[in-house]
């Protein structure tokens, strides 16, 4: 398997008070294609400058960061940008849709800002909100859903393009519990499915859960590095927990 | 309250710098325009009444006839009238004047040669002693015997050290024609007299004025001193024993007359000054809206923590009214400096006009200063009202969910649509009530109706042209294209605001230059159907006197008899006073004119309604005359005269473009016979078939001899120094509203800044979800150029109903004025194109700031 994100010796300080604050301090990682790595730790251990340095919209102080084999450094802002939209998908907690676009045009939105055409992104659009069990509510403006049909319109977004890496912040930080869960669940499957490398910032055991590997993090640095622990609850066979879910294709690749 | 005020108000209005100070500038910019032409307006007129009272000193009775003054016997008259304790006769005529000896001028070069305009004052020095003029602490003119040598003068000090001018110094002022050098006798210590025409005032004596300013054996004024309570009695008195065409009043009757006069110029202009200050208000409310909308889940926790409903309207109240209160004071001092910028052009426009001669130096006015303040501020308050009320409406639990900041409220644009229609009948019916039943301030009350009308659409609008330029952008220009489209339409409240903003001032805009292009295409074929002679003559120095300036009678023989001229139109005018305003009687020549002249009349044919004056001794009159006083084609008209009251048929109204005061034409032998005055203060010459203008114009100036210096001016060079006025004139209307213009730019900038900011988290994801820098900058800007648009679009409506208004209904009721409609589809294209540009403009920055805003920055934000 190759390697979707390589991460050496990566560092990002910012300037403090006296010395100098290292959010980001030596990390060297990897996340193979199809895998899903969780990076835990307290707030302020670093989580999100390292998600936001990976997703390409902040620079690093020092260190190499590759996606899909390319290297970040060498990369302008514009480049970056393409590289997003070809190659990374991102899923915050706060959702972050378009309030003025519905559902399925917020879900297109990566395709036509990359040129793509109308006819071809809404369909594409369409598949994937069916994916995550939203067909039904294709047209509906985002402040007339609720956080965990936000929170899957923003995951059919991050995965619309097919990316080789999907960085997902905290991204059951603000749903229930029942919400949560079926949000992982999609998280896990659909990125096996699509073949993406998927890189979950949490500091929630429980949604650590669905990742092959952990990765935490303390004071910017990668303290342990394991397999996740057991799931709490079953979730394998129950992919269609919710209401208007589909079922995953029973060949699609699984996490082991 | 005070905590809630120091640490949640100002700190936000701190933190806002860039908005805050936008909107402050665009309240100064608003009050700043207002106070400057109210200041300019009654520097202009209020000099003109505090010099008749300077000039008048103690008098409070004066006898005084019109242009061309009265006979001088008749001061007797006035002198042993019981009743009035001291009696002065006074000379009052205007002259262009230079230090030094004489120098030779013609042509309309006088201003070069002749640089001053002064008021030549003649008095009695035997007279004056209980009027106090020109004292100071000491005798005043009463003692100034020196002034009885040949050709000596006194002047006011300020006005000698102006000029660098000094005892025993010549100063040469023009005369009928003539150089008159006269010799300073004295130079009078500051006192009043200074603040009379900016000190320009040449005090001559009553003997020197009459033999040298074409007053031989006449009088303008006698200036009475009656005791007080003994006024009315003592003017009925005087009026009894006086001829019809004199007048007995109080000196301060003559500001006043002058204030009628001029009263519609003042009032369009106060008018168009509150443009500005209508457009901030769009600014504060936009401005208070926002801090609502940023600052709601605040709101609600204040009011979870106790604040109560009261406090929260109160706090955002006082937040516009410091934006309001701040603004207007910026505005006071930055109205002053507008002033002094705008006077000069207000005053010019009163003396081409009106022949009213207006200083140019700003009095104190602490009125106009406070009135321009509490317009501010309470504008202010009126804007913060309706947004402090949603603040105060915030329930103390307010979930901010996802796309939370679109209006929670969504404006019932249907009810606002309709509610805009029906304003706009309303609108309708105020001009029809204004023609119909000629109640001049309802066509007022209908302009401002159609701009509230308008506005009320503009939501509405806003949100249309959102919707239909979300397809068509996106199918022409991309995604960032119909995103900036679809973002103008989320807030239509807050949007329509902005558009409305600019809707008022685009729409005045367009009105002003449709009716200034209509008003100038009717003047121009008036000019050129009515200035048809070939040659105009008149006396050097005769446009800043306007009156009892007469050629000398072989100089008008040897005009008439020159080769090649065919006819010759020879023109005598004064200045009357009817209904206490003044306005102008002419003598023409109706034979020359119905053979000759081209005069456009409003009904019938001009050839046979001369000659039917010709026959019945009757009169012409100007439209606008004939609208002040309520004067009809065929009725009657009384007029006072030196000669006792005429009654004299109206044969006819005639269009005059020159001066809304109104104006009299009667025959030369009507004129001479009602005035006694059958002398020539200019003339018109018809050349005759084939010869030369060029070759005529010399031998007229030649047979004006060495000393008298004469204009002979071409009809093309006379067309063009009406059409040089009536430019001139509208100057101070365009500097308004490019005013106007900027305040809803300034309104666009920071409402983009505002939008940019409410909006970085969306931008951060845009970028995020792979938005180039480039793209999010088209996003805003295509939100700009469409609020652009969209303001433009809708005040180029607005503009054409308002012209339609300026023309049909104010103009017509104001001025008395026919103006024929011309519409230029170029206006409106080059005002949308000029707009939308400026949006696109003001729209960079904060385009540029959106583009450039890193990507982590904008996501960390949550």
């Amino acid at each position: 398997m190759s390697a979707a994100l390589r991460v050496e010796r990566l560092v990002k300080w910012y300037p403090g008070a006296g010395a100098p604050v290292h959010a980001v301090d030596d990390m060297t990682f990897e996340v193979e294609a199809g895998t899903c790595v969780a990076l835990m730790g307290r707030s302020g251990s670093g989580k999100s400058t390292l998600l936001h340095l990976i997703a390409g919209v902040d620079r690093p102080t020092s260190g190499r960061i590759e996606v899909a084999g390319r290297d970040l450094a060498t990369l302008d802002d514009d480049a970056l940008t393409r590289l997003r939209r070809t190659s990374v998908g991102l899923v915050y907690q706060f959702f972050h849709l378009m309030p003025t676009l519905s559902a399925r045009e917020n879900v297109a939105l990566p395709l036509l800002l990359g040129g793509r055409a109308r006819r071809e992104a809404l369909a594409r659009a369409d598949a994937r909100l069916a994916e995550v069990g939203l067909e039904g509510r294709r047209d509906a403006r985002p402040h007339t859903l609720s956080g965990g049909e936000m929170q899957r319109v923003a995951l059919a977004r991050a995965l619309i393009h097919e990316p080789h890496l999907v960085l997902a912040d905290e991204p059951t930080g603000n749903l229930d519990s029942r919400a949560a869960q079926q949000v992982l669940r999609l998280l896990r499957d659909l990125g096996a499915r699509h073949g993406a490398a998927v890189v979950l910032v949490t500091h929630s055991a429980e949604a650590a859960a669905i990742a092959t590997r952990v990765l935490e993090m303390r004071d910017g640095r990668i303290v342990a590095d394991h397999a996740a622990p057991a799931v709490p609850d079953a979730t394998d066979g129950a992919p269609a927990a919710f209401e208007g879910a589909p079922a995953i294709a029973p060949a699609a690749p699984r996490v082991p | 309250m005070n905590a809630l005020l120091e640490w949640v108000s100002l700190r936000h209005l701190a933190r806002d710098g860039l908005r805050s100070v936008l909107t402050v500038l665009g309240v100064a910019l608003g009050v700043a325009v207002f106070v400057s032409i109210r200041l300019a307006n009654h520097a202009a007129l209020g000099s003109f009444g505090q010099s008749v009272d300077a000039v008048a000193g103690r008098a409070n009775v004066q006898v005084a006839g019109d242009t061309d003054g009265f006979d001088e016997r008749l001061f007797r008259v006035v002198r042993d009238t019981p009743g009035v304790v001291a009696a002065a006769p006074i000379v009052e005529t205007r002259a262009r004047a230079r230090a030094g000896g004489a120098a030779r001028v013609e042509n309309g070069a006088e201003r070069r040669g002749y640089p001053e305009t002064v008021v030549v004052l003649g008095v009695d020095v035997f007279s004056e002693a209980p009027f106090a003029r020109a004292g100071g602490a000491g005798p005043g003119l009463a003692a100034a015997l020196e002034l009885l040598r040949e050709r000596a003068t006194a002047v006011p000090a300020r006005y000698a050290q102006r000029l660098g001018l000094a005892v025993g110094d010549s100063l040469t002022l023009l005369s009928e024609g003539r150089a008159v050098t006269l010799r300073i006798a004295r130079v009078l210590p500051a006192g009043v007299l200074d603040q009379a025409w900016d000190g320009a005032v040449v005090v001559v004596d009553l003997a020197t004025a009459q033999e040298h300013f074409h007053h031989l054996g006449r009088l303008d004024r006698v200036e009475c001193l009656v005791r007080e309570g003994d006024e009315p009695r003592v003017t009925a008195a005087l009026a009894r024993r006086l001829p019809a065409g004199l007048r007995v009043e109080p000196p301060a009757a003559r500001s006043r007359q002058v204030g009628n006069m001029v009263r519609a110029f003042s009032l369009n202009l106060a008018a168009l000054s509150l443009i500005a200050l209508f457009v901030s208000t769009f600014l504060i409310f936009h401005a208070v809206s926002m801090a609502v909308v940023h600052r709601r889940a605040e709101i609600a926790l204040g009011r979870a923590l106790g604040v109560t409903r009261g406090a929260t309207l109160l706090q955002f109240l006082i937040e516009g009214l410091l934006l309001g209160g701040v603004g207007a004071l910026l505005g006071l001092g930055l109205g002053t400096a507008f002033a002094r910028l705008t006077l000069g052009a207000v005053a010019r426009t009163l003396t081409d006009l009106y022949l009213v001669q207006a200083a140019s130096v700003l009095p104190r006015d602490p009125a106009s200063y406070g009135i321009g303040f509490a317009i501010g501020v309470a504008s202010a308050l009126a804007a913060a009202l309706l947004p402090a009320l949603d603040a105060a409406r915030t329930p103390p639990v307010t979930e901010l969910r996802e796309g939370g900041r679109i209006e929670v409220r969504r404006l019932p644009l249907r009810a606002w649509g309709v509610g805009g229609a029906a304003t706009l009948v309303a609108a309708l019916g105020a001009a029809v009530l204004a023609r119909a039943a000629s109640v001049p301030v309802a066509g007022f009350a209908s302009a401002f109706l159609v701009l509230v009308g308008f506005t009320l659409l503009a939501p509405g609008w806003t949100a249309l042209v959102s919707r239909l330029a979300v397809p068509a952008f996106g199918r022409a220009l991309g995604i960032e294209a119909a995103l900036g489209a679809r973002a103008l339409g989320e807030t239509p409240a807050r949007t329509g605001v902005l558009v409305a903003a600019l809707m008022v001032a685009v729409g005045m805009v367009v009105a002003l230059a449709v009716m200034v292009g209509s008003f100038r295409v009717t003047v121009d074929t008036w000019v050129r159907q009515t200035i048809r002679g070939d040659l105009y003559v008149d006396l050097a120095g005769h446009r800043v006197n306007h009156s009892a300036v007469a050629m000398p009678p072989e100089f008008v023989a040897r005009v008439r008899a020159l080769p090649g001229v065919a006819a010759v139109d020879s023109y005598r005018g004064t200045r009357v006073t009817l209904d206490d305003r003044p306005a102008f009687v002419a003598g023409v020549d109706f034979a020359v004119q119905r053979d000759h002249g081209h005069l456009a009349l409003v009904h019938g044919d001009a050839r046979q309604r001369l000659g039917r004056a010709l026959a019945t001794g009757g009169v012409l009159v100007s439209e606008s005359f004939a609208r002040h006083h309520h004067s009809s084609d065929g009725g009657t008209l009384v007029l006072p005269t030196p000669s006792g009251m005429a009654r004299l048929p109206i044969a006819g109204v005639f269009y005059d473009y020159s001066t809304d005061a109104g104006a009299v034409f009667m025959d030369l032998a009507q004129y001479a016979k009602w005035w006694r005055d059958p002398r020539t203060e200019s003339l018109a010459l018809y050349l005759a078939p084939g010869a030369d203008a060029a070759n005529v114009r010399r031998q007229v100036l030649a047979a004006a001899g060495p000393d008298l210096m004469i204009d002979a001016t071409p009809n093309r060079v006379l067309r063009e120094r009406v059409l040089s006025v009536f430019d001139q004139t509208f100057q101070i209307t365009w500097g308004l509203e490019v005013i106007a213009v900027l305040v809803a730019v300034l309104g666009v900038i920071g409402a983009l800044t505002a939008r940019v900011l409410e909006r970085r988290r969306e931008i951060g994801v845009l970028r995020g979800i792979g938005a180039l820098s480039a793209q999010v900058r088209r996003i805003v800007l295509v939100e700009a150029g469409l609020i652009g648009f969209a303001g433009a679009a809708l005040g180029c409506v607005a503009g054409f109903a308002l012209a339609l208004l300026l023309i049909e209904v104010i103009n017509r009721m104001y001025f008395g004025w026919t103006i024929r409609m011309h519409v230029d589809p170029w206006v409106f294209a080059r005002t949308l194109a000029l707009v939308v540009v400026t949006a696109l403009i003001a729209g960079w920055g904060p385009a540029d700031a959106a583009a450039r805003r890193p990507a982590a920055l904008a996501m960390r934000e949550e």
